[in-house]
């Protein structure tokens, strides 16, 4: 029998059925993604100014005053998760995919997943036994360093997989020029999974730069500026959750323009470390 | 960068580069295999100074894992286990005490498909072994980088662009990047693993050209599936067939021209007739 020329009609139907279902469901979560950020925008556009950028916040009554203080404070945090996070995680990430072949990888690899999957509030009550209680005091170490713990098990699997996926023929062209194995796995495998690994650190950071249980009894909030690392702190994701939940009408709009200002920091930061990454890429 | 003023200067008549002299080498009942399932079995060849030596069979038949056994990089695979000698000048590269890595600076490799590091520029490329390996060349990088593209006939292609990706070459100039590469460290001897099996016929013409060039001053040995080439380039070509455990064994080996016009093994005829593989 010949093969005919045209496709049979219940062919093309269940192509365009597979095809529309495929683009509803990225329309769905486009659209699910719009919504968000365009209604955190016109509702944050109202309450952003100069004050509520640059002043802490006033006491109930006063209207006006600002997040400055929380935004410093989350900026503060995050830097800390980083520093606490990320060479860890990287250094994990790394063992596992050069070394990572016998039982003790399995069990780290199986720690890192479990990990992944702990609520974060338990983290923050990690944090809060280790740290706050022996301290005596909440602080913005402790905060940082449950966001800290929350990155861990993300940086350590992307950074896995970044640099596992560097290929083999990469490691051996640089083997057999002679190069020790530990400066393949630094100068070769590390700058070629560089992005990848970048990619990882800044999902990690965009996710902990929002949470907000784990700061709840560690960081603790503070209405007031402080620098210290041993004093209370504040942070966005808190005092949105204070103002939102709160009674009042101007707080509420304070609300918004924070969660528009914990949204841009993200988006910034993501833009920005892409930019250093494409610049170093053939920097050599 | 480069000075302005190498870009006029002719090649040396030799090139310093090319003082490095070439080495015999030779394998003594090399074994070798993954796990428990063997890939070759007592290979003992010679490769000698000067002289291009071709390693031909199908498919399987391990050739691959013999010049990777040379260099100590079959031992990098897990599970990958070696037995016998491999001599560099009557030293075994293999007795306890070496150092693998020194091992792998005396024996250059390049592999079937191209493989710049893309992270690095076409100059940074060719100067990675050295500044990998913290080798003082004992003159500037730049007149190293130069002769080694040089000595690859891929100077002229690339001087204008040092600072671009070695990927964004084509397949051909990789692979040209990739040998000056190699020989910027100055090895004694070159292994090939099918150089040209990813490239059109005129860089492959290139590259053979090129071969015939360096095995003055290099121990060369390729591995190659096309018979043609090891016809066209080499000396010496030995021919290596799977045995019935899947360990490769040489059938034969000898001067180039008697292997293709009057082989004494009847496989070997087979083989080069395209019976078979």
């Amino acid at each position: 029998m010949r093969t005919p020329l045209s496709i049979a009609w219940h062919r093309k139907v269940a192509n365009w059925l597979l095809l529309g279902l495929c683009l509803a469901a990225l329309g769905a979560a486009v659209a699910v993604l719009l919504a968000v950020l365009g209604y955190v925008t016109v509702q944050g556009a109202g309450g952003l100014n100069l004050d509520f950028l640059t002043n802490t916040p006033r006491p109930v009554g006063d209207s006006g005053g600002g997040m400055a203080n929380a935004i410093v404070g989350t900026l503060i945090l995050v830097g800390i998760a980083v520093v606490v996070g990320l060479p860890v995680g990287i250094g994990a990430g790394i063992y596992l995919a050069e070394y990572g072949r016998g039982r003790l990888a399995t069990v780290v690899r199986f720690v890192a997943d479990v990990l992944t999957g702990v609520p974060s509030i338990t983290i923050g009550l990690f944090a809060y036994a280790l740290l706050v209680v022996p301290l005596k005091s909440f602080s913005a170490f402790a905060g940082g360093f449950a966001l800290g713990v929350i990155m861990l098990p993300v940086v350590t699997r992307t950074t896995e997989e970044s640099v596992r996926l560097v290929p083999a023929s990469l490691r051996e062209a640089a083997l057999a020029l002679g190069v020790p194995r530990w400066k393949v796995i630094a100068r070769i495998a590390l700058p070629t999974a560089l992005s990848g690994i970048v990619t990882g650190a800044l999902l990690a950071v965009a996710r902990v730069a929002g949470e907000t249980a784990p700061l709840l009894f560690t960081a603790f909030g503070n209405q007031f500026w402080s620098w210290s690392l041993r004093q209370p702190i504040a942070a966005l994701p808190l005092q949105i959750f204070v103002y939102a939940i709160s009674p009042y009408d101007d707080w509420h709009r304070q609300a918004w323009a924070g969660s528009l200002v914990l949204v841009g920091l993200v988006l910034l930061l993501s833009i920005g470390m892409r930019l250093v990454v494409r610049r170093q890429r053939y920097g050599g | 960068m480069i000075p302005p003023i190498l870009a006029k200067m002719r090649p040396p008549e030799q090139s310093p580069l090319a003082l490095a002299d070439a080495h015999s080498l030779e394998t003594v009942r090399l074994s070798a295999g993954y796990g428990e399932r063997p890939a070759i079995r007592d290979v003992n060849l010679t490769f000698r100074p000067g002289q291009i030596t071709a390693i031909i069979g199908p498919s399987g038949c391990g050739k691959s894992t013999l010049i990777r056994c040379v260099n100590r990089l079959h031992e990098v695979t897990p599970s990958a286990r070696v037995a016998g000698q491999v001599l560099l000048d009557g030293a075994d590269v293999y007795a306890p005490g070496v150092d693998p890595v020194l091992v792998r600076r005396r024996i250059g490799m390049v592999f079937q498909r191209p493989n710049p590091f893309p992270t690095l520029s076409i100059f940074d490329n060719v100067a990675a072994g050295l500044r990998l390996n913290g080798i003082d060349p004992g003159k500037s990088l730049p007149d190293l980088v130069w002769e080694a593209l040089d000595r690859v006939v891929l100077w002229d292609e690339v001087k204008d662009k040092l600072r671009q990706p070695g990927t964004a070459l084509s397949g051909g100039q990789q692979q040209r990047l990739c040998i000056a590469r190699a020989l910027a460290v100055a090895p004694e001897v070159l292994l090939l693993d099918e150089p040209t099996a990813a490239l059109d016929p005129m860089a492959t013409l290139k590259i053979e050209e090129l071969l015939r060039e360096l095995k003055r001053d290099y121990t060369v040995v390729i591995v190659t599936h096309n018979m043609q080439q090891a016809a066209r380039v080499s000396d010496v070509t030995a021919f290596m067939l799977a045995g019935l455990d899947n360990a490769g064994v040489v059938v034969e080996v000898g001067p180039t021209h008697q292997i293709f016009t009057n082989p004494t093994d009847r496989r070997t005829e087979e083989y080069i007739t395209g019976r078979f593989g």
